[in-house]
């Protein structure tokens, strides 16, 4: 992209217009990084002004630990065995979460214990949500087969009472791949109404050759504005670590999700007390507030 | 101010503060990103494959930042032995390096006859070999260890084989910082910028440093930046400028550590203030290869070194690593042509993995495996200044 369309794409966003899937492609095969993160930043003030949120999220893989400290969302994580075992899990965490919601699982390994059969589907979200799980964790969008799946398979839990307001993305190797997936994000949103974070950058990540800085920022710039009816773009704070997910909130990453709901600054940087959190927000020119699960401003 | 940093106009300190403060991190990247590339237009990104060698921890500076050091006496202390030293040589050179960054804590049993005796046999073994060597600090420490003025110990280095003088120890140059960090005895701002002078004069191409983060003030390093400025106004014989961020874990000062985006503003500003500096580097090894690749858009055009080893930032808490195939990708992912480089700056070629096929390199090395600690018995032959030292070698002499 020349120097003259990214004023004008810049001149057009700065009217309240959207960016053409053209457009953002367009954007990301250049390489004017910091025009990028200009344009990114643009539409996220537009979406959530200075306001930089972040989750304390207590993860867990097994029961819930007693001290639960300042978390505002309890998370089961790991594939659960069998239907029987993901609502025992649910049950057990929910009576030990102290009233925090309790989210869990991601939706495509619900998708696989219901038999890829959306009436099956529904009712196993209808008992979760029996039980007392409020949201599917992670709903990864690239797990679908297509935008039509994943928008079924969406809409088949949230009829069963369960909410899908995280989308994430387990893997995908390139940019162009990357570029469909937000495709596929905005997509979702357009058909459910059902989204209020979308976290664009992978959960996985080669060891061999690793995701590129360029790479990770031109996404999150470009998910910002290709999504502008999701609220938030989130970073995975533990999973990227401080200084990129630092960097990327000056490229129109709204959200932080992870964050340790201990604050204690014995557990290493990515499990960082909230006080350095807010210390990293602020100096990317952002003004912290925690939210909840459910995305709005805690206490 | 913009407008005049566009024009080319030189960036006086009042306006360098007013930047630095308050303009946003996209205008100072802009305005870093055109500096750069009016400096090279060509769109060539250098790297250099070395290895960073620490041959002794042993240091009396003590300074608070560091966690690499063991004091004189400590059964963790080491000092290498000329025969490691080779082999990590011959590693270098298997793996397409030509250089060593050779740098170690102020060992008060390793005379200057020592250095001496080593160049001088890496320069027979290894003839095209560089010893990119040294310290500032190191070199201080040396003159006053044997008692010969700063001059006279560079002269007799270069003569055994010292080919430029990495720019290590700077920390800040601010002597109310310095001595804040216990580094002020080492060397104070005026010592450091003295053996450059020293070292440039005898036709030494240096480098220089900057570690912020600790306790300095941003005017502070600024003026850090501009007493930079000014010598390389005076001598020209820095080829580089690499900053880096105070790396906090197990050392004596502690805290947190500055953030990603501190990070690019303050390379930014690095390229804004030092206008007469050819090459900033990428620090990929204190901010790791994500942030260290964004470098290249807020004024880094240079990805620095392979490393092979590094000891000294790994003490302190940061683990990056990244090969050639590794730089190269980040380089050109980026936009750039990556290009392979000597100390100097001169093209060398490109990845030498694209010439012979080169052992993936998915950690660094270290110096010695843990619990491998003493010194090697070549020392037996020099002179110690530490009583212990003395105790040691006059016991198996």
């Amino acid at each position: 992209m020349t120097a003259h369309a990214l004023g004008s794409l810049e001149a057009r966003l700065a009217r309240g217009e959207t960016a053409t899937r053209e457009d953002v492609a367009s954007l990301c095969r250049g390489q004017d990084l910091v025009s990028i993160g200009v344009i990114g930043d643009l539409v996220r003030q537009a979406c959530t002004g200075t306001r930089v949120t972040y989750g304390r999220v207590l993860s867990c893989e097994g029961d819930v630990p007693d001290a639960i400290g300042q978390a505002g969302e309890v998370r089961l994580v790991g594939t659960p065995a069998s239907i029987d075992d993901a609502r025992r899990r649910v049950r057990a965490a929910v009576a030990r979460a102290g009233g925090r919601v309790v989210t869990g699982f991601s939706l495509a390994d619900l998708v696989s214990l219901a038999g890829d059969d959306r009436d099956r589907l529904r009712g196993v979200a209808a008992d979760l949500a029996q039980d007392g799980l409020v949201a599917v964790a992670e709903v990864a969008i690239d797990r679908a087969i297509s935008d039509a799946a994943a928008i079924a398979q969406v809409q088949a839990v949230r009829a069963g009472g369960l909410e899908t307001w995280r989308l994430t993305i387990d893997d995908a190797e390139g940019l162009d791949v990357r570029m469909a997936l937000i495709e596929r994000a905005r997509a979702v949103q357009e058909a459910t109404g059902a989204v209020r974070a979308f976290a664009p950058l992978p959960r996985r990540d080669p060891r061999g050759t690793p995701s590129t800085g360029y790479d990770d920022v031109k996404t999150v710039a470009a998910a910002r504005v290709r999504c502008p009816d999701i609220e938030v773009i989130q970073i995975d704070w533990p999973l990227y670590g401080p200084k990129l997910a630092q960097v990327a909130l000056t490229f129109g990453a709204g959200d932080l999700d992870g964050i340790s709901p201990y604050d204690t600054s014995d557990l290493g940087p990515r499990r960082a007390p909230v006080e350095d959190i807010h210390r990293q927000i602020r100096a990317a020119g952002g003004e912290p507030v925690e939210r909840d699960a459910t995305y709005r401003p805690r206490g | 101010m913009a407008d005049r940093i566009r024009a080319g106009a030189r960036l006086s300190f009042d306006e360098a503060v007013v930047l630095y403060r308050e303009a946003p991190t996209s205008l100072l990247g802009r305005l870093a990103d055109a500096r750069r590339r009016a400096r090279h237009p060509d769109g060539i990104v250098t790297y250099i494959i070395d290895r960073n060698v620490n041959y002794t921890n042993v240091c009396v500076a003590r300074c608070r930042f560091c966690a690499f050091y063991r004091p004189v006496g400590s059964a963790e202390g080491y000092t290498l032995g000329f025969a490691e030293i080779f082999r990590k040589i011959e590693e270098t050179i298997a793996l397409g390096g030509e250089q060593l960054l050779l740098q170690g804590g102020h060992n008060p049993d390793v005379p200057l006859a020592w250095y001496e005796d080593l160049f001088r046999q890496v320069k027979v073994r290894y003839p095209a070999f560089r010893l990119h060597a040294l310290s500032p600090p190191e070199v201080l420490h040396i003159s006053r260890l044997s008692q010969l003025p700063v001059p006279v110990v560079i002269e007799r280095l270069v003569a055994a084989g010292l080919d430029s003088i990495p720019g290590g120890g700077a920390e800040i140059l601010v002597d109310r910082v310095r001595k804040i960090l216990h580094c002020y005895n080492k060397a104070s701002a005026d010592e450091w910028l003295d053996v450059m002078r020293h070292a440039h004069r005898a036709g030494l191409r240096t480098t220089a440093t900057m570690m912020y983060g600790t306790v300095e003030t941003m005017e502070e390093r600024l003026e850090h930046l501009y007493r930079l400025r000014d010598l390389q106004d005076e001598t020209g014989g820095f080829t580089a400028f690499i900053a880096w961020s105070f790396q906090p874990h197990h050392t004596e000062l502690g805290g947190i550590e500055a953030t990603g985006v501190e990070y690019l503003r303050t390379l930014a500003m690095a390229r804004l203030v030092l206008d007469n500096f050819e090459n900033l580097q990428a620090s990929w090894v204190t901010q790791g290869g994500k942030v260290g690749q964004l470098s290249l858009a807020y004024g880094a055009n240079d990805m620095g070194s392979v490393m092979i080893e590094e000891n000294v930032v790994r003490a302190a808490g940061a683990e990056y690593c990244m090969d050639e195939f590794e730089v190269v990708r980040n380089i050109e992912n980026a936009g750039f042509v990556a290009r392979r480089r000597n100390m100097h700056y001169d093209i060398l070629g490109g990845p030498i993995f694209r010439e012979r096929a080169v052992p993936r390199m998915l950690e660094l090395a270290v110096a010695r495996a843990d619990g491998q600690a003493g010194e090697s018995d070549d020392l037996r032959g020099y002179e110690a200044r530490s009583t212990g030292g003395r105790r040691r070698r006059s016991a198996t002499s």
